[in-house]
């Protein structure tokens, strides 16, 4: 595929193409319309402020001049009813979207239960107020992002705002329980990105509207009767049948995307003290390399990044591509990295049935791009855990911390749920007998996770839960043309 | 004896459909623990399930029941009066029903033949599934219990291992020349393995060669928007999806009338393929159906898919789409208002599977928590301990120690 052009890049919101790597603080305001009118105008001032994914501009010094704040801006299903757009418009959304993250089936689906269950969440549950839009602020520090806030928030906006998270990203790229986030991303075809591995780059449509996907076809996009768009704002759907001629129906979706929220909270003294518990030495005591190996047999990757797959007894620091590696040559039945470690579920690369090429392809087409962030003080000295320090007399402080995860997705159903549902929380997950994902999975002390090693398996028993859901929802990311048209 | 497939559809009386279904309902609920069919006494089924076809347009609706089971279908139909005190409440409401007296000629009478009918595993009795499940978690545990856990921990067995391999294998000439003599039977067993195999992957190669053009799309895409799906249906549907590892699935489709007879065709290769060609576990490359089948109904008018599958809808479309397309093609392109794109044009292909797809009141498994491949698995792991276990032997031998 050519790149997107200049026009599609300046219609596109920036957050699909660019993490923003160099604004660490970040702000999800989360907003209520409760004046349509007003809020329409609001929007209308607010357009010319989002950041789309036009280049940055190259200043004299041959540097890119990277803007000192990011505004971005996301809708829920409830968000498109208050401004009342036409039943005929908002049926063509997705379904998924169209009922919202906070369903029965979903819930279960997602493993929203128990403690993880809509009704005890901070943001997007069953118990707190509805949520219309998601203002998103990635900026140099918390001062700057709530001066924006106050200056994009004026009195008559016609939203109020109803809740507000603050995120992090740390320099060394750590989450909270000590181990490098940042490095399995799929490229878009068309960015222009020097490829890393072709297997990497996935198709334009399976992240942006109106591009070709991994099925080589046009993903449906909500749509809009020709005769509700008056002032020809929108583009004409494209078919790919010529003969039909043009469309009775205006493209909403071209350009935009869907977006997932989910607050993760994160047990990070929980998680230290029963890897302390499991990974003891010969003389019962726990052992620092032994708890850093199942902790890394967990997640797949050696806090630093470095995959097991290439690193299986030690972590390698020399290794410089950290993401360039594949299962099966090496490592098919999951002695370096065990079948239901994190990152061989989440994205199992040619390790899925059939042979490698087949594997790629269902797997390719279930990929997500993560943009989020970490909130809350870390517990421990997050960027030590490479020295073969491990945090060994931990102790919950009870105060919250965890990750805030956005997932960019065209096809929440089959991208975002399929991973949470098939792959994460799925104890059959490729052939296992009972193993969740010991890291996202919703785990329930039920389960075990196998790690493969010989002569015989090592099987650690009754799981728990180190993630536990407290917020989220589904958004719609529109282009800025769709904004517009949300704004007459 | 390879387990069988049993459909049987009758006529619901008329005005009967809303209290059977509740009262279906209630049992699907209670799978387990209802008294109305004692599933959990079963030892002869592996899959059941009743589902309400509601049809208007043909007159009336009609109450489907399949099933898959071991042995006989008179033995089947015993174990079943004597488990199920609801079957009059709920074949009484149908219509021909005169008791469990004359079941079997009532099952007999509206008894519908499979024109292609795939078993993962072949062999697998429900008895033998649930004896290899048991066997497997009882070693697991057994290992699991600290001190084995200790003694197996990677430092103290294979020294022990590497010297046991190292004792020199002692055996009178006699049992030399018996074993020699074993080890070329075994390997032109082998070779004919090979032989088998390779004519076996030729003639899967030709089977393909010959469907495939008929699986081919007959337009790329017809580019829809997410506006049409029934979503009240589609949320029925989910409503009893996930409850166990395995999932039931019933579809039924028009058959075009021009094209009955390649469909049949079509059937009987799937049919032979199933049973002959694809290695256990497998039909079309997918690895997570238990069993499969495709009912010709209605004087040739309708087809009925059924099928007992592994884990979420999602990932079973996506399996179709993704392994098994010019296959499922090659069936369900003789059928009405199948996508021109086939089902490579997913968001079509899934929106005919759910516009097409019946629930199931009431669906039992005898195994709830093994997959197709946990199955094979646990068979290897029971087979492989027990091919050259002797009981009197071993015992022999653990009494010198």
């Amino acid at each position: 595929m050519p790149d997107l052009t200049l026009a599609a890049r300046s219609d596109i919101q920036g957050m699909i193409l660019s993490g923003y790597g160099h604004l660490p603080d970040v702000a999800y305001q989360f907003l209520q319309i409760h004046d349509a009118a007003q809020s329409k105008v609001w929007l209308s001032r607010l357009i010319p402020a989002i950041t789309t994914a036009q280049p940055w501009a190259i200043q004299p010094d041959g540097t890119k001049a990277k803007p000192e704040i990011a505004i971005n801006l996301a809708w829920s299903y409830a968000g498109l009813q208050a401004i009342r757009l036409s039943p005929e418009i908002l049926n063509t959304f997705a379904r998924e979207f169209i009922e919202g993250m906070v369903t029965p089936k979903r819930s279960e689906l997602l493993g929203d239960t128990g403690t993880s269950a809509p009704e005890h969440w901070d943001v997007g549950g069953s118990q707190n107020p509805e949520i219309h839009l998601v203002l998103i602020l990635h900026g140099l520090n918390r001062e700057q992002i709530q001066q924006y806030l106050r200056d994009l928030l004026p009195e008559a906006a016609g939203v109020r705002a109803i809740a507000t998270e603050y995120g992090f990203r740390p320099p060394h790229q750590r989450e909270h329980f000590g181990f490098n986030d940042a490095i399995s991303q799929p490229q878009i075809e068309g960015t222009g990105d020097k490829p890393t591995a072709p297997e990497n780059v996935i198709r334009t449509g399976e992240f942006i509207l109106g591009y070709t996907n991994e099925y080589d076809l046009l993903p449906s996009p909500p749509t809009v009767p020709r005769i509700q768009d008056p002032t020809n704002l929108l583009p004409d759907l494209a078919t790919l049948n010529a003969a039909t001629g043009a469309s009775a129906l205006k493209d909403l979706g071209r350009h935009s995307t869907y977006l997932v929220y989910r607050k993760l909270s994160q047990d990070v003294a929980g998680f230290w003290q029963f890897i302390a518990q499991h990974g003891q030495d010969a003389t019962g005591c726990p052992a620092t390399s032994d708890m850093l190996l199942l902790a890394s047999k967990f997640v797949g990757r050696w806090p630093s990044g470095t995959p097991l797959v290439l690193a299986p007894t030690q972590d390698d620091p020399s290794i410089e591509d950290v993401n360039q590696f594949q299962y099966m040559p090496k490592d098919a039945g999951g002695f370096a990295c065990p079948i239901a470690s994190h990152i061989r579920r989440t994205n199992p690369r040619d390790s899925l049935d059939g042979s490698p090429a087949e594997s790629f392809k269902t797997a390719r087409r279930h990929r997500i791009l993560r943009r989020g962030s970490s909130y809350g003080e870390p517990l421990f000295s997050l960027d030590t855990l490479d020295q073969n320090t491990v945090p060994l007399d931990i102790a919950e402080d009870g105060r919250p911390r965890g990750l805030h995860f956005f997932g960019v997705n065209v096809n929440i159903e089959r991208q975002f749920e399929f991973i949470q549902q098939t792959w994460s929380n799925n104890p059959k997950f490729n052939g296992l007998y009972n193993d969740k994902d010991p890291i996202s999975g919703d785990n329930d002390g039920s389960g075990v996770m196998t790690i493969p090693r010989h002569p015989i398996r090592e099987r650690v028993n009754h799981m728990p839960r180190f993630v536990t859901v407290r917020g989220g929802g589904y958004f719609f990311l529109p282009s800025v043309t769709a904004l517009r048209f949300f704004a007459l | 004896m390879a387990p069988k497939a049993l459909t049987v559809i009758v006529k619901i009386r008329s005005g009967e459909e809303a209290s059977l279904k509740s009262f279906l309902a209630d049992i699907g609920r209670h799978i387990r623990t209802n008294s109305f069919v004692r599933w959990p006494e079963s030892r002869l089924v592996h899959f059941a399930r009743w589902a309400i076809l509601s049809d208007p347009d043909r007159g009336g609706s009609r109450l489907l029941f399949a099933c898959n089971y071991d042995g006989e279908l008179e033995a089947f139909l015993e174990e079943l009066v004597a488990i199920a005190p609801g079957l009059d409440q709920i074949w009484g409401h149908c219509e021909g029903y005169t008791g469990q007296s004359n079941l079997l000629a009532f099952i007999q009478e509206h008894t519908y033949k499979p024109q292609a009918f795939f078993i993962a595993v072949r062999t697998a009795t429900v008895q033998t599934i649930r004896s290899a499940i048991d066997l497997r978690e009882q070693i697991q545990n057994f290992l699991d219990l600290s001190a084995v856990a200790q003694w197996l921990d990677y430092p103290s067995i294979t020294p022990f291992l590497d010297q046991l391999a190292k004792v020199p294998k002692m055996l009178p000439w006699w049992k030399a020349i018996g074993q020699l003599g074993m080890q070329v039977m075994a390997a032109l067993g082998a070779g004919v393995e090979a032989i088998v195999d390779a004519v076996r992957k030729a003639l899967i190669a030709i089977a393909i060669f010959f469907v495939k053009p008929l699986g081919q799309p007959t337009q790329p895409q017809t580019l829809g928007t997410y506006s049409g799906l029934d979503t009240d249906k589609t949320q029925e549907l989910e409503a009893v999806e996930d409850r166990i590892v395995q999932n039931q699935m019933n579809i039924i489709t028009d058959i075009q009338p021009s094209r009955l007879l390649r469909l049949q065709l079509i059937l009987l290769l799937i049919d032979l393929a199933g049973k002959y060609l694809f290695p256990p576990g497998e039909l079309l490359n997918i690895r997570t159906i238990h069993f499969a089948r495709w009912v010709i109904i209605d004087g040739g008018k309708r087809m009925l898919f059924i099928s007992n599958y592994d884990g979420s809808w999602e990932n079973y479309i996506g399996d179709f789409v993704d392994k098994g397309n010019f296959g499922l093609n090659a069936i369900w392109n003789n059928s009405v208002n199948y996508p021109p794109g086939g089902a490579q044009d997913i968001v079509s292909f899934r929106k005919y599977v759910r516009d097409h797809q019946v629930p199931s009141q009431v669906f039992y498994c005898a195994y709830p928590q093994a997959t197709v491949k946990n199955i094979l698995r646990d068979r290897h792991i029971s087979q492989t301990l027990a091919t050259d276990f002797n009981r009197e032997t071993v015992e022999h031998w653990l009494e010198l120690l």
